[in-house]
Formats: C-alpha cells, structure tokens, sequence
C-alpha cells in the first residue's frame, strides 16, 4: 500500500444529488434517442420539434456523463497502486455491477427492438443514423456506467 | 463455503483511540497508508478491515490486535479498566 490514497473530491456531494445525475447519466442517453427516434420515425414530428426536444435531452444527459465521469472517475479508474484496499472493493465490484446491467440493458434493449415493432404494427427503419446513435450510447453510458454505479451506492460521509 | 453473514461486522476502538491521541483521521489514514475516508468506515462499522490493515494499526497503536478489533462489542474502556466487580 502507497501513502499516497485518492480522496474522493467530490464525496462531499449528496447522495441524492450523485445519484440523480448518475440516472440522468445513464438513462438519459437512451431515453432521449428512443424518444428522438420515435419522434421521427413513427410520430412524423417535424425535424425542428424532435430535433430541438432531443438535442436537449441528450445534451442533459452528456452533461451528467460528464459530470458523473469526472468526479468519480479518479476512483472507478485508478489502477491498484493509486486506491486502498476498501476502494479497490468498490471498483471491482462497480465493474461487475456495471458489466451485469449493460448485459441487462442491452438484452432488453433488443428484445424491445424486436417485439415492439411488431406489437403496435409499425416497422421500425433502422438507418444508418439510428444504429450510430445507438452504439455512441452504448459506448458513452458503458465508459460512465462504474463511476455511476460508485456514485450511486457510496453513502454520505459524516465529515 | 458458508457465505459470511451479511450484518457481520467487526467492532473497533479506532476512534477511542484516535481521540486519546490527538490524531486526526488523516494522520491515521497517512500512518497506514489508506484513505482518510477508509478510517472513517472504519470506525463507524461501515467496512471490515483485512488483516494486514487491522496488524499495521495494531502496530500504529502499539497495541495487541485483540484489544483494538472484536467480533464481539466491547465493553466501555472506562469499565474495562476501573470496574469493581472483576
């Protein structure tokens, strides 16, 4: 063990502030391309309407992916040297956890893609835009999803 | 293997001793070489130790392991050390 630990800078955040802005960062990516997605795709809604709604949406939601990564990102990257021994459980089991929800969430994704469609009887055009933004999500949210997962579950210290 | 019951926690003197001290968390934390954080867990039950941590902070202390880690709570260290019915 090094001297030298990582302290946790933004601890002092409350927990229900980190833990609205890791939902935000996780849920917001998709949530706002889905919705974008069927704006245009199935609602018709002109460019500007579901571009402007959207665009908002996901710019709400880099911003907490951004803000999620940096503070907890010093922890749910840092190698073994840089972290304790109580830290290192946190990441470790911050990438298990992350790993079984993307799996999860990824799985219900496509069983969604699949079922719906066919369900309300309306095909779903999978452009070359559509799958770009789905796998810039699917790259954004499993980049942020440890420091999301740590944000979530670590308590409020007491000073 | 039997999985380690999940309210299983490690009962500590850290911060009783800590105090008598004067030591702050961060001088602990630097002493054995944890985050301050990780002291707080610590003592307020929140993390259980590894042994190598729980000997470097006997060895910190000056003190056998027994007397500052119990599975058990300890007693008052006021009773422990005055009580007139041992």
């Amino acid at each position: 063990m090094t001297s030298a630990k990582l302290a946790s800078a933004d601890i002092e955040l409350p927990r229900r502030i980190r833990r609205s802005l890791a939902v935000v960062a996780v849920v917001g990516y998709p949530a706002a391309v889905f919705c974008w997605t069927i704006a245009q795709t199935w609602l018709g809604l002109a460019p500007p309407v579901g571009g402007i709604a959207g665009l908002a949406l996901i710019l709400g939601s880099l911003f907490a992916m951004w803000r999620i990564y940096a503070f907890r990102s010093h922890l749910a990257q840092a190698p073994d040297a840089q972290l304790d021994e109580r830290q290192v459980q946190i990441r470790d089991r911050a990438y298990l956890d992350s790993y079984r929800i993307f799996v999860g969430v990824t799985l219900v994704a496509l069983v969604l893609l699949g079922l719906v469609p066919g369900m309300v009887d309306k095909p779903l055009t999978l452009t070359f835009d559509v799958v770009n933004w789905f796998v810039m999500g699917a790259v954004l949210i499993s980049l942020v999803l440890p420091s999301a997962v740590v944000a979530w579950r670590e308590p409020d210290l007491a000073d | 293997m039997p999985a380690p019951r999940p309210d299983f926690s490690i009962q500590n003197r850290l911060a009783v001793l800590r105090a008598e001290r004067g030591m702050s968390r961060q001088e602990l934390a630097d002493a054995v070489g944890v985050n301050y954080q990780t002291i707080g867990y610590l003592e307020r039950g929140d993390y259980n130790p590894s042994l190598a941590l729980a000997f470097q902070i006997a060895a910190h202390f000056g003190m056998p392991i027994e007397a500052i880690f119990s599975p058990q709570p300890f007693a008052p260290m006021s009773a422990a050390l005055y009580s007139t019915t041992r």
